[in-house]
């Protein structure tokens, strides 16, 4: 195993790649942007991207494309999402809201947007078990995808309103005789800082700040005569504070963009090597300076040599969601797409099931993905996928015409189209059909890797 | 290159780096080895939890104590239909498969159980019994899933737990560490190859060789997954074998039966799960409780009948126990639908090579009830401290905790 290039040398790591003869543009680093900033892509996008060049495919996944997979104009599309997600019934089931979330993965104009929401749901993990309304849970995911890749501020103090999360935490009343920690602490612990960076003190102090919000009727209320106007001393600053202060003293810690950092490296460049402290510490002060602007660290990271850098690559295990999301995309199984329910009860047996993170701190993740009855779940998509008996999830795609459309062989095809220059040529038989060709290449170990 | 060791350091990337291409031979070998010798070393519980709060007195019926023939007067059960387990107490006349298993030294009753304060709402009982916890905001891991957190989930081996049904996953099962699936067949358990015979083994062998093809094998976290497929795919194959060679194991036709029978296959393919949990819905007798009640009973017994016998046959009885608990019992006086309402304490069953089989503790008698209900005299969580420290041998304190000395149900922990 090759240790990560560039360690030492943040500059160097993080300034733009360049294609050159040694380190050109091609599918295989084509196929790795959409992969990471996204959920795969389909053939005509790889080659589109391949000729248009880095920037411009950065560009695309940053900006969003026009339309949308089922021909709609992007804004169409959106508000077609809003209108489903608004009819949600409070007491709708667990596929149904997670089908929306899945359906809108497979179609969207907006692949980064919708990766970058799924990070954050990781990240602020609230669970549909707990919270007991999907309405609420949309609402969450709704106020997520808004600030994917926009302003961490906003984000960091609008969830602390959010009556998802506050009924997720038993943060749901914050009374002035008894201070609810809970919600001081995870702010710190998992959404701001991470462990070590703040003082049980910290909390207690911070949880007085919060007193007097509530949540009533599913909205987030305050009620001021439960507000404990004293004085609090919060991470060295000492106020009046109310629970609106608490972000702003969070986001002053270098702490924050660092840790938030780290985990954009976990995200985007590796899973399995820890994040060079110099690299972190040169991303998190852009991210800083910009005002915690989510599009700096991103797009830094999506130009950069080191992601660009051959080494880099298939060094994530993919989630659930994105095996699911991706292969469905890369197929082309889009007009008409698969049965989102089903989509969402496959993703659920592969082991992440959206809205339903495991804790508050989320799915682990990387190698944690995989047993042995997930390896089964994750071959048995593919042959359903890819197969004729399963009326929810096959028979959307002909793989033998879909490689035909595209003038490829099928054995190069679907070893272009999924897995690159990774799979080796022995792996495969020269002598079979299309079909079996995708379910050995989906199946592959490579193709469980980003 | 043992399995296990390799699963050890999954996660730590630093130690994979000399795992080279040539190790990769040698795993193939050895992974079926580990796989037969889990066979014999590791220990596994199955939970089957009765829903709806069993009536324990028409169950483990106390004929010959004072005060049942007063409080059961429509719901009797009659003395000479009753399995005689003492001169005083018996299981119910529907129970004669479980009444063998107390002759075969295989079912330990353990009478008067419960936990102070009882709460009669089904709901919050559910939550005290299955989270081991009595504060309800503590209620986000269950007493198993804890357990299972205890024991580190090897990623890339087989789960470590499962739970059997179609209800969503208990509490009891929530884990910090380790999603665990529900299973309803054993199809989903299975690679669903399509086609005919021909078509499914010639698809199978094609995935098999892609996998097995030597690769420049440099990268840990692709060899890993590599040996996690295939053993995927070979659980699947150990399945398929077993659940074909095993047309003589005879269940009833019922449902708890078919998914004792599922665990029973999984339990002989030799998979590394310990720990199975399943239910039996439909115990809120309220009213015309007595036909009702014989049903449920005759389900549960002869499905566990049945299931002992499959695996006694399996030689697999000396590593599985099975605990059987409801959420609480019923009161003591019938309601006047011929029924019973929510109750307290009530017995448990305990299958498997139990230190001493037959009743274990008095019975609470009705002299000195709690609202008209039996009152405890064993808490639940010293039955679940005996089945962690002396059956899976996972330390009991932290996940119950102190002050909850196990039962004497096993012969001592095997060290």
């Amino acid at each position: 195993m090759n240790s990560l290039p560039h360690q030492s040398d943040p500059a160097r790591a993080w300034a733009p790649y360049e294609p050159s003869a040694r380190d050109p543009w091609d599918l295989a680093r084509v196929a790795h942007l959409h992969r990471r900033a996204g959920f795969a892509a389909d053939w005509s996008t790889l080659v589109r991207d391949r000729e248009a060049g880095p920037k411009a495919a950065v560009d695309r996944l940053l900006d969003g494309e026009s339309h949308a997979r089922d021909g709609q104009t992007a804004s169409d599309f959106d508000a077609l999402l809003a209108a489903m997600g608004s009819r949600l019934a409070p007491g709708a089931n667990a596929s149904v809201i997670q089908g929306i979330w899945l359906y809108r993965m497979v179609l969207t104009p907006h692949p980064l947007r919708e990766r970058m929401t799924l990070f954050w749901h990781d990240h602020f993990a609230t669970s549909l078990n707990k919270v007991g309304n999907a309405a609420l849970m949309q609402r969450q995911n709704d106020l997520l995808r808004s600030q994917a890749i926009g302003d961490f501020k906003a984000m960091l103090a609008a969830i602390g309103k959010d009556p998802a999360m506050l009924i997720w935490l038993d943060s749901t009343s914050n009374k002035k005789a008894k201070p609810n920690e809970n919600y001081a602490r995870e702010v710190m612990e998992l959404f701001a800082l991470g462990r070590g960076r703040y003082s049980e003190k910290d909390i207690q102090e911070a949880a007085r700040a919060f007193t007097g919000w509530f949540v009533i009727r599913d909205r987030w209320s305050e009620i001021p005569s439960q507000h404990d106007d004293g004085p609090k001393t919060v991470l060295g600053k000492t106020g009046r504070f109310r629970g609106e202060d608490i972000p702003a003293i969070l986001l002053e810690q270098e702490a924050c963009a660092e840790f938030l950092c780290e985990k954009l490296f976990r995200l985007f460049v590796s899973e399995v090597d820890p994040a060079p402290p110099a690299l972190v510490k040169a991303l998190a002060k852009r991210f800083r300076e910009s005002g915690y602007a989510i599009r700096v660290p991103v797009e830094t990271i999506l130009r950069s040599n080191l992601f660009h850098d051959a080494s880099v690559r298939r060094r994530r295990v993919k989630s659930p969601v994105e095996y699911a999301v991706g292969t469905v995309r890369a197929l082309e199984a889009t007009k008409p797409t698969v049965s989102a329910p089903a989509l969402a009860d496959a993703c659920s047996r592969m082991g992440q099931g959206l809205y339903t993170p495991p804790s508050v701190a989320g799915w682990d993740g990387g190698p944690s993905w995989i047993n042995t009855t997930a390896m089964l779940h994750r071959t048995n998509f593919i042959l359903a996928l890819l197969g004729k008996d399963d009326e929810a999830l096959g028979g959307r795609i002909d793989p033998a015409a879909l490689a035909e459309r595209h003038g490829v062989a099928p054995l190069e095809f679907y070893r272009d189209l999924l897995v690159q220059d990774a799979l080796a040529p022995a792996a495969l038989p020269t002598k079979t059909d299309a079909r079996e060709l995708a379910v050995l290449v989906a199946a592959s170990p490579e193709y469980q890797l980003a | 290159m043992h399995r296990r060791h390799f699963m050890k350091s999954a996660l730590g990337a630093s130690t994979l780096v000399s795992m080279g291409a040539s190790t990769i031979p040698a795993f193939l070998s050895s992974s079926a080895r580990a796989a037969a010798s889990s066979a014999e070393n590791d220990r596994i519980l199955v939970v089957v939890q009765l829903l709806g709060g069993n009536d324990g007195i028409n169950t483990v019926v106390p004929h010959g104590i004072d005060g049942y023939a007063k409080g059961r007067r429509a719901l009797r059960i009659n003395k000479n239909q009753i399995h005689a387990i003492t001169d005083e107490i018996g299981l119910h006349p529907s129970m004669g498969a479980m009444s063998k298993l107390v002759e075969d030294g295989r079912l330990a009753i353990v009478q008067g159980v419960g936990y102070p304060n009882p709460d009669r709402s089904h709901f919050r009982s559910m939550e005290i019994w299955e989270s081991a916890r009595t504060d309800p905001n503590a209620i986000d891991t269950g007493w198993l899933g804890r357990a299972l957190d205890a024991r580190p989930f090897k990623a890339g081996a087989d789960l470590p737990g499962l739970h059997i049904g179609t209800r969503s996953r208990p509490i009891a099962l929530g884990s910090k560490k380790t999603e665990i699936p529900s299973l309803t067949t054993l199809e989903q358990y299975r690679l669903q190859l399509t086609g005919s015979d021909v078509d499914k083994r010639k698809e199978r062998e094609a995935l098999e060789r892609m996998i097995r093809t030597d690769r420049p094998d440099t990268d840990p976290l692709l060899g890993f997954i590599r040996r996690s497929t295939l053993a995927a795919y070979d659980s699947s194959k150990r399945l398929e074998q077993v659940a074909s060679k095993d047309s003589k194991a005879s269940y009833p036709d019922f449902g708890l039966a078919k998914r004792l029978e599922l665990i029973a296959q999984i339990i002989k393919a030799g998979f590394g799960t310990r720990i199975f949990y399943t239910s039996l819905d439909g115990f809120d007798t309220h009213a015309n409780q007595l036909a009702t009640h014989a049903a449920l009973l005759t389900e549960l017994s002869d499905s566990i009948g049945a299931f002992e016998k499959d695996l006694g046959a399996a030689g697999q009885g000396g590593r599985v126990s099975l605990l059987v608990f409801s959420e609480f019992g019923r009161r003591v006086a019938e309601n006047a639908s011929q029924g019973t309402d929510h109750g307290a304490a009530a017995p448990l069953f305990v299958v498997g090579p139990v230190a001493k089989a037959g009743l274990i503790g008095e019975h609470p008698g009705f002299e000195n009830l709690d609202d008209g209900d039996l009152r405890h005299h064993t808490d639940f969580r010293r039955v679940y401290a005996a089945l962690l420290d002396r059956w899976l041998e996972i330390p009991s304190a932290p996940i119950v905790g102190e002050g909850f000395a196990p039962l004497d149900l096993f012969k001592s922990a095997r060290v």
